[in-house]
């Protein structure tokens, strides 16, 4: 992996600061995190390619981040929100994204799907029901539509009454 | 990294790494605090007394691994 990130300038002074408490624990969270995926990085063969490594990180931050209490529950919810917006927003589910979540379905039925599948399997699960139960696909909207067209034709049908008088 | 040469790391190795950089950091932060309740302004602590808060971390690293080495010395010559 090749680091492209450079630190800025460490010479300088900076006012921005950080809280003792975030130092604290971002020195905690990197040594656990650490750990975890030294743990599981054992079974990796020498020549590795990245998607294994992408995917051990992903196991050790979700396990890292477990350990430091965080509901796995609120963490899916996280990672779906970072992916489709936040959750406030609506998801464009379309076809596409259908078709994806059952190809992840038959895998797991199967049994061969991966870590990196499982989560994608997640994220659209969480992405499909954001999509259901926004506000635009409740019934409540289907009731709001129906209620615009009937004032719309009673505003044409008053205006046609005013055109032609009896 | 030398794809030709690549090795294997023995956990403990690695798992040995992560405790020092970690013993490590923390020695940094705790000296630079006393550093800045020093200088009386103990609720900033500076990159500059980061810096000379390393220095004496460095030498304590040093010495906790010098331990590790004469304890591993000790072991194989018995």
């Amino acid at each position: 992996m090749t680091v492209k990130r450079q630190l800025e300038s460490q010479n300088e002074p900076s006012s921005e600061t950080i809280s003792e408490d975030a130092n604290d624990w971002l020195f905690q969270f990197t040594k656990l995190f650490k750990l975890n995926f030294i743990d599981r990085s054992g079974n990796l063969p020498s020549a590795t390619a990245p998607e294994h490594f992408w995917i051990t990180a992903t196991e050790a931050f979700l396990a890292t981040l477990a350990e430091s209490g965080a509901n796995p529950a609120v963490v899916a919810a996280m990672l779906s929100e970072l992916s489709f917006g936040p959750s406030n927003e609506p998801v464009n589910w379309t076809d596409e994204l259908n078709a994806q979540r059952f190809a992840l379905i038959d895998k797991q039925i199967a049994g061969t799907l991966n870590l990196g599948e499982r989560a994608e399997l997640i994220r659209l699960t969480e992405a499909m029901r954001r999509a259901i139960d926004s506000e635009r696909n409740l019934p409540f909207e289907g009731a709001r539509d129906l209620h615009r067209q009937l004032m719309s034709r009673q505003r044409d049908h008053l205006e046609q009454k005013r055109r032609s008088p009896r | 990294m030398d794809r030709l040469q690549s090795a294997q790391v023995e956990v403990t190795a690695a798992k040995m790494l992560v405790g020092w950089t970690s013993e490590f950091a923390e020695n940094v932060h705790r000296e630079a605090r006393r550093l800045a309740a020093q200088s009386g302004q103990p609720q900033r602590i500076t990159a500059s007394q980061y810096r000379h808060a390393a220095v004496t971390a460095l030498q304590s690293l040093r010495e906790t691994v010098e331990a590790e080495v004469d304890r591993d010395d000790r072991q194989t010559a018995a």
